[in-house]
């Protein structure tokens, strides 16, 4: 009798998928990559997970220390979204609207626009990379409600960089107040940290920054590291672990997005907490899933059709950069437009709104 | 196969950050006009968007390059017109006005960075950018080693 009680209480598996272990948080299987003809790549074995009735979204991740990574084959909601196999069309890589290659970390999420919200049933995820290894594959699930959202960060100083609560304070506002104006989440709890290593980064320790440990019991907050300055690209203003990046884990190559502060300084030393903010607003975005709404050279990598692009004719002085000034009646107030500006960029579109707002790593009220 | 994920303890000490000092407001100069549109390009979120050669010359030139490089507040945009007027017009005056070490250490890098394009300074610059070598920013001392090498 109880036994059947608690059968009954089990949701019923997806038809397509019956033996597929259901996924609620986060869950990770290792898979060896192998060489495979028909994608060129090294693949390791598909994994399919039961994604409940209620799910909001999901981040998965392929991690090899050191090594491009990537996904083979992505598949949920009676579509498949890629699929190294193809060379042109949907699910082929770099096709709308994953616009999926290989990198350090290779993330997907979903949704990364309107039409790519999980629904309840199978997952496919078929982790690759292009050098053999034993593959971590990262899966984290979210579900429940998506009303008033907001995703908590984990903010880390670099060795003796040299951050104050009061620009910290105000950068997180300028974030928020950006994020909310178009739908998107509140930065929520933020903690903050201080590991050892280099103020002054070099380029090529990037990686291994954001696949710090930062803490275990705040894996689904994001990281932003915070530097005192790149060493050989002074300048950089910031960089994300990718489009999107690893979230909802720690411990994994580009989990996390890298601030250098001296770039947004005065010459007084003060910090333009404004610019600040919205460099976290913008980089975080990129690590979410956001690309930017218009290239430098007015071409557009954006899956999101709502969002405004800026036209051909906006290059009034024909230098072929379509610069915000430009494109203000466009997108040059959004926030992920390539290049900041003298005005505010605090715009965020619907769709940028809704892809932010389901990030696996958000919280929400039913 | 499938496992909880489980990761070794975090490296990372929770720290509470100091409060801002009070700091005294410095006068700026105003962004000439002709200047503007170039620096609008340098606010670029990525380096790989920083303008190229053609899109500096049509947006004010070496000229507004060496506005910035010279008197721009924003300490990141400086820097920026200094690494780019190393590469397409280095100016003996700016780069040396820049490693001036009343300016930044960003900027003093990127100035010594600039003169490195140069032909070796006269002897009063070129020792003070030998002292420069032994600066305690890694910035400035290894802009400071690469310059000394490239004039050997
Ligand atoms: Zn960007």
């Amino acid at each position: 009798m109880l036994l059947a009680l608690l059968l009954s209480c089990r949701p019923t598996p997806p038809a397509d998928c019956p033996d597929a272990p259901w996924v609620d948080g986060t869950v990770e299987v290792t898979s060896a990559l192998e060489w495979d003809d028909a994608t060129g790549i090294y693949v390791g074995e598909t994994s399919t997970f039961a994604l409940p009735d209620d799910v909001v979204s999901f981040a998965a991740t392929v991690d090899l220390p050191g090594v491009q990574t990537a996904f083979a084959r992505v598949r949920f909601a009676g579509r498949t979204w890629i699929d190294a196999s193809l060379a042109e069309g949907d699910g082929a890589w770099w096709s709308e609207p994953y616009f999926h290659w290989a990198g350090s970390g290779a993330t997907v999420v979903a949704p990364i626009d309107a039409d790519s919200a999980p629904s309840g049933g199978c997952l496919e995820l078929q982790p690759a990379a292009l050098d053999p290894g034993e593959a971590r594959l990262v899966l984290t699930v979210r579900t429940g409600g998506t009303q008033t959202p907001t995703i908590d960060v984990n903010v880390v100083l670099v060795g003796d960089t040299e951050l104050f609560q009061e620009d910290l304070d105000e950068a997180v506002a300028v974030a928020t107040r950006a994020w909310t104006s178009g739908g998107g989440p509140s930065i929520g709890e933020v903690a903050t940290y201080r590991i050892e290593g280099d103020a002054i980064l070099d380029y090529r320790d990037s990686t291994a920054l954001r696949a710090t440990v930062v803490d275990p019991d705040r894996e689904d907050a994001l990281n932003l590291f915070f530097v005192t300055d790149y060493a050989d690209a002074s300048g950089t203003l910031g960089e994300a672990g990718g489009i999107p990046g690893p979230i909802g884990v720690q411990g994994v190559d580009e989990a996390g997005v890298i601030i250098a502060l001296d770039p947004h300084r005065r010459a007084n030393g003060t910090i333009d907490t404004q610019l600040l903010g919205e460099v976290v607003a913008h980089e975080a975005g990129h690590q979410l899933g956001l690309f930017h709404t218009t290239e430098s050279d007015g071409s557009r990598t954006e899956p999101l059709a709502g969002t405004p692009a800026c036209p051909a004719d906006a290059d009034r002085n024909g230098d072929g950069y379509w610069v915000a000034s430009e494109c203000v009646d466009y997108d040059g107030t959004n926030f992920m437009f390539w290049v900041a500006a003298s005005f505010d960029q605090d715009v965020v579109a619907p769709e940028q709104g809704f892809v932010l707002a389901r990030s696996p790593i958000a919280r929400g009220r039913r | 196969m499938i496992a909880l994920l489980a990761l070794c303890a975090g490296a990372a000490e929770p720290v509470t950050l100091p409060s801002r000092p009070a700091v005294a407001p410095v006068a700026t100069v105003a962004v000439p006009g002709e200047v503007e549109p170039l620096r609008a390009l340098l606010l670029a979120y990525h380096d790989r968007d920083l303008p190229g050669r053609d899109a500096i010359l049509a947006n004010g030139g070496l000229p507004a390059l060496r506005w910035l490089a010279t008197h721009e507040d924003r300490v990141g945009v400086r820097v920026r017109a200094l690494r780019l007027l190393a590469t397409h017009g280095p100016d003996a005056a700016v780069c040396t006005g820049a490693i001036d070490d009343a300016h930044p250490k960003a900027v003093v890098a990127a100035g010594l960075a600039c003169l490195s394009a140069l032909p070796p300074p006269d002897a009063a610059v070129l020792e003070r950018v030998r002292a420069a070598r032994a600066d305690a920013d890694p910035r400035v001392a290894g802009a400071a080693k690469r310059a000394v090498e490239r004039w050997r």
